[in-house]
């Protein structure tokens, strides 16, 4: 239906307007402000850093990004040790498998590259782990089975402010899930909760949600449960970045400003803490009505 | 030497104090119809004392006894003097005749420094005349059109009748159809404004210096006075245009007692449209019309009571409907849809005018007003498989609105020519709907399967009160202020806003054509338009504040140079800074279209500030009149949660803003008009750069998280860092009058845009025919040649 509404509201709209516009091509002069590195890096506790660079392109140009491959990448450790991290052609990205980044680092990156110098800083988060998951049932108002409902708790740390994404893995993919509550702090997008701890500060925090299945089209008995406890630069670019990636071009549409923290360059510098943990599903999932009271 | 002079200053002083004072009041009207007018000046040159008619054409004017020779004005009339010795409160009504019947028959001084001498400033009052003969869009004349070519008034930009004043919203415009509010001033969205210019007989706009009287909108009062009728003789007009038709009766009910006026127009662009339409789709038709109606009763009790009763009544209407039939493996299917966009305005007022005394007016008003914006769609399926037939039918609807029932009680108190006091007290009962869907569903016409549900956000009901005062003061030759209070009280949720909001105007009179003014003015207002920075409908919310959102509230400084450079011309420059509080906007990503979240989790509240300069100078009299107007200005929008809490400029941020209006009488048939604007292009917000985004992390294997980068990331130099190309265009109009036997003929032509400037309206990157990217724009509006032809008898 909504989508039907759309459509319809927007084809009288535009047929109206169509009925007395005309279409100009601006050969306008749209601020050029040269290409510069783009850095995405998220680090992540307890595992290798990896860090991409490309070449933005001004947004005329209908090529794609081009890598940088002889960028100069450095990470910086606590102020301490600065290590190297070169290019891998077969990842495309550059990696040292032999670092490890953990809680609590204060890390410092410096790309170098011939379009410029790009560097940010990021501090590795805690790690916030789920104390408890109930699954049930889900059924829908006709009494169908449509998934699992989930039911987690974890604790907030107090005097900091923390952001968290939530989201569920089944196979490879992120699952189709929903929220089921009314928490201000909370919203749903791509199918990831996006947590800020304004309602729950250094308290429990208790969360249910759906994880929809299509019965046979699930592709593993697993579904992995995953907290990401963020810093809040990670937090700000993958919130602005989903939202204009959902509301695309739309006229009827906000704009949305993707976050950026790399100075003299673009992308983003974030840091996550990935609690993981896992169910099998398969015992939960049955494939009958039930009749609802 | 010092005895005399303590005599003549005694004697002075007895004079003075024994002196019998009287009061002359009355009504102020035309001639011809009876039609009182508002605003018009009545001036003793004697005793250098003056009064203004109030919205109802009434004066009253306190003097001592003895000879008064008093000039009354009013533009576009001839002025006329009354000479007498006044020995007791007296009544005269005075009729003016418009100059456009008396040409040289008397000439008497008329006072041209009405604008320097008013202590109110940031203030234009513009003749229903002067809209009618400047150039029109489809040969329709528009009051907000008209409105927009004033110094500190913005268009929002092509096909848009909003009005930006002085750095605010389109919400911030308290706009007054005869005390009512106008929530939706558009027809067409937004090409044409609602008001039909037959059925307006004058129209005030206040910028800043706000009197108390006024309040609930941070940034302007347009109000706007619908004519009463002819008291005396029936008249008329009927006008063919290009995509519309309207008429207009006026005329007695009872001669002198009762007087009636009625206008209707509607468009016909759904039937123009048609053959295009439906040669763009196998089986869809579909257009678009608006109709509107204006009507106006009055009836004179006696010298003391009068009673009137106002009407407007109009809608807009755009339409879909799509109907497909076809055969595939001897199964016959048939499909209909039908949509529909919809919005209107009904407004109802009737007011009852009491003169206590010679020194006290009083009027009584209770008003109902209606706003509703709905979209329907509708559908049926059916399909024949070898005489068995099945179907499914649904039908959903979606509508929000605002209704109010208002009442207000306000007096005009005359105690002296020093003094004239205003008071009153006004309630509105709001019921705000702020989106409702209702869907209907049905297959097989089984009841089992019927559905009949509504969902979404449920009525807001509020109070919104205001007491006011103000006292326009004669301090003294040199001094005059206007100083008041508008007590304003909002009740919603259970939770009650009340603000005090001071209101001081003053003016220094520096020479007889010069004079300074200041005012300072605190506004606060308790409903919000929510909408749409991008492409602007008509699906824009109106909402009140609640326990979560705070009323809007304004600060304006303003200060005024105001001279009479000639005779018969206006000049002034005025500077103004203000400052807004919790102002609302859409949250970044939001939609109006995002359903099943309620409309106080889409929405940001901020601040905002703009200044600026306007210059104006304006030709009164003459066969050429007209004026031009240049304002320089900025308006900024500071929001925690937009733009990363950076300031950045309002859409309608516009450093400059240039009207030039002209209207020139060649002669008793002919004349012509011109207008020319110039306008800095809206900041808008467009990408300049791109680049990967960073995706998700998915499954963790061996400590290593994969990523993807399939999506770009498209930079914005922040929030409406960008600007649209400058809006231009110069209109010209050209009308032929006929005098027939009974009637005058008035042939109109009109050339919008003439030198064919194309526009923005909308920008977006598109592709061009090599597949190139490219900045597209759409402009609505190029060369428009229009003709109408009017009787009016």
């Amino acid at each position: 239906m909504k989508s039907n509404k759309n459509i319809h509201v927007f084809i009288l709209v535009i047929t109206i307007l169509l009925f007395f516009s005309c279409k100009k091509y601006l050969d306008m002069d749209i601020i050029d402000k040269g290409r510069k590195p783009v850095v995405n890096a998220l680090l992540i506790a307890d595992s290798v850093p990896y860090i991409k660079v490309y070449q933005s392109t001004h947004i005329l140009d209908n090529s794609q990004s081009s890598l940088i491959t002889n960028a100069e990448v450095l990470l910086t450790s606590n102020l301490q040790n600065t290590y190297t991290l070169p290019y891998s052609s077969v990842s495309q990205q550059y990696i040292n498998p032999s670092i490890h980044v953990h809680e609590g680092d204060k890390i410092k990156l410096n790309i170098n590259t011939s379009i410029g110098n790009a560097e940010t800083e990021v501090v590795i988060p805690s790690n916030i782990s789920i104390f408890n998951i109930d699954t049930f049932p889900y059924y829908d108002h006709s009494g169908y089975q449509h998934g699992i409902e989930i039911k987690l708790s974890f604790k907030d740390p107090a005097q900091s402010k923390d952001y968290y994404i939530l989201y569920t893995l089944n196979g490879p993919n992120v699952s189709t899930t929903s929220y089921e509550g009314n928490d201000p702090a909370i919203e749903e997008m791509s199918n990831r909760l996006f947590i800020d701890d304004l309602t729950f500060n250094g308290k429990q925090k208790n969360i249910s949600l759906v994880f929809y299945n299509n019965f046979d089209m699930y592709s593993s008995n697993m579904l992995y449960i995953c907290l990401m406890h963020v810093d809040e630069n990670y937090y700000k670019y993958a919130y602005s970045v989903y939202k204009q990636q959902e509301t695309g071009n739309s006229p009827f549409s906000e704009p949305v400003i993707v976050y950026n923290n790399i100075k003299n360059g673009y992308g983003i510098g974030g840091a996550a803490n990935i609690f993981k943990d896992s169910i099998d599903i398969s015992s939960i999932l049955i494939r009958k009505k039930i009749n609802l009271k | 030497m010092k005895i005399s002079l303590f005599v003549i200053a005694f004697s002075f002083l007895i004079n003075f104090t024994l002196a019998q004072r009287f009061t002359i009041s009355g009504y102020v009207s035309d001639v011809k119809t009876g039609e009182k007018l508002i605003s018009a000046s009545v001036y003793d040159t004697i005793s250098k004392k003056g009064a203004i008619t109030n919205n109802y054409g009434f004066y009253s004017l306190t003097l001592p006894e003895g000879n008064v020779a008093l000039i009354v004005s009013y533009l576009g009339y001839s002025p006329k003097a009354e000479l007498f010795d006044l020995n007791s409160n007296t009544t005269k009504n005075i009729a003016l005749h418009p100059t456009i019947e008396l040409k040289e028959v008397e000439v008497v001084a008329e006072r041209e420094t009405k604008h320097v001498e008013s202590s109110q400033m940031s203030i234009t009052q513009i003749p229903i005349h002067t809209i009618k003969s400047l150039p029109v869009f489809f040969s329709e004349a528009d009051i907000l059109k008209t409105i927009q070519l004033l110094p500190g008034v913005q268009s929002g930009g092509e096909g848009t009748s909003g009005l930006y004043v002085r750095g605010g919203g389109p919400d911030q415009n308290l706009i007054l159809l005869d005390g009512v509010p106008v929530y939706n001033c558009d027809h067409l969205f937004g090409f044409f404004s609602v008001f039909n210019s037959d059925a307006i007989q004058n129209i005030t706009l206040i910028k800043g210096g706000f009197p108390a009287r006024y309040g609930g909108r941070l940034s302007s009062v347009l109000d706007i006075r619908m004519k009463e009728g002819n008291l005396n003789e029936f008249h008329g007009t009927f006008s063919l245009g290009l995509i519309s038709s309207k008429f207009m009766l006026e005329g007695p009910l009872a001669k002198n007692k009762s007087s009636f006026v009625v206008s209707a127009r509607r468009t016909y662009i759904d039937i123009l449209a048609q053959p295009i339409i439906r040669s763009m789709g196998n089986g869809t038709s579909g257009g678009y019309y608006f109709y509107d109606i204006n009507s106006k009763f009055n009836y004179i009790f006696s010298d003391t009571n009068r009673l009137f009763l106002s009407i407007y009544w109009g809608n807009d209407k755009a339409y879909s409907k799509y109907k497909d039939k076809y055969i595939d493996q001897g199964t016959s299917y048939e499909n209909k849809e039908k949509a529909s966009l919809g919005w209107g305005n009904m407004i109802t007022a009737i007011r009852w005018n009491h003169l206590f005394n010679p020194k006290l007016f009083s009027n009584v008003t209770a008003t109902f007003s209606r706003y509703r914006f709905q979209v329907g769609l509708e559908s049926n399926n059916q399909q024949n498989d070898n005489g068995t037939i099945s179907n499914s039918e649904y039908a959903y609807k979606y509508f929000s609105g605002i209704y109010d029932f208002a009442g207000k009680i306000d007096f005009d108190y005359h105690p002296s020519p020093n003094h004239n006091i205003i008071f009153g007290v006004s309630e509105i009962y709001h019921t705000f709907s702020p989106g409702v869907n209702v869907f209907k569903g049905e297959q097989n016409n089984d009841p089992s399967t019927k559905i009949d549900t509504s969902f979404g956000n449920s009525n807001i009901y509020a109070n919104e009160i205001a007491l006011f005062f103000e006292d326009d003061i004669n301090i003294n030759a040199l001094f005059k202020a206007n100083i008041g209070i508008h007590q304003s009280m909002f009740l919603v949720r259970n939770k009650f806003y009340s603000n005090t909001q001071p209101r001081l105007s003053l003016r220094y009179l520096m020479h007889e054509n010069w004079s300074l003014k200041a005012a300072y003015t605190q506004m606060n207002q308790y409903i919000n338009l929510l909408s749409n920075s991008g492409i602007g409908l008509p699906t824009d919310l109106w909402l009140p504040s609640t326990d979560r959102i705070k009323p809007q509230a304004s600060q304006q400084w303003a200060l005024g140079v105001f001279n009479v450079p000639a005779k018969g011309y206006e000049a002034s420059v005025e500077l103004y800074y203000k400052t807004m509080k919790n102002l609302i906007e859409y949250k970044e990503g939001a939609t109006f279209f995002s359903e099943g979240e309620s409309w106080e989790d889409k929405i940001e509240m901020g601040n905002g500030r703009a200044y600026g300069a306007e210059f104006f100078i304006k030709k009164t009299k003459g066969k050429t009149t007209g004026w031009i107007g240049y304002t320089l200005a900025w308006s900024w929008r500071k929001f925690e949660n937009l733009n990363f809490g950076k300031a950045f400029p309002y859409r309608y941020d516009r450093r400059h803003d240039i009207s030039i209006a002209i209207t020139h009488t060649i002669d008793e048939q002919f004349d012509i008009g011109a207008v020319w604007v110039y306008g800095t292009g809206n900041a808008v917000s467009l990408p300049i750069e791109q680049y990967p985004m960073l995706e998700f992390p998915s499954m963790p294997q061996n400590n290593y998280y994969t990523e993807y980068d399939y999506n770009n990331v498209q930079y914005y130099d922040g929030r409406n860092g960008f600007r649209m190309p400058a809006y231009h265009r110069l209109d010209l109009s050209f009308n032929m009058h006929k005098k027939l036997k009974k009637a005058t003929r008035t042939w109109s032509i009109g050339i919008y845009n003439v030198y064919n400037r194309k526009n923005p309206y909308y920008l977006y990157f598109g592709y061009d025919d090599q597949g190139r990217k490219r900045l597209t724009q759409i402009s609505l509006f190029p060369i428009i040649p229009s003709f109408s032809y009017s009787l009016t008898f």
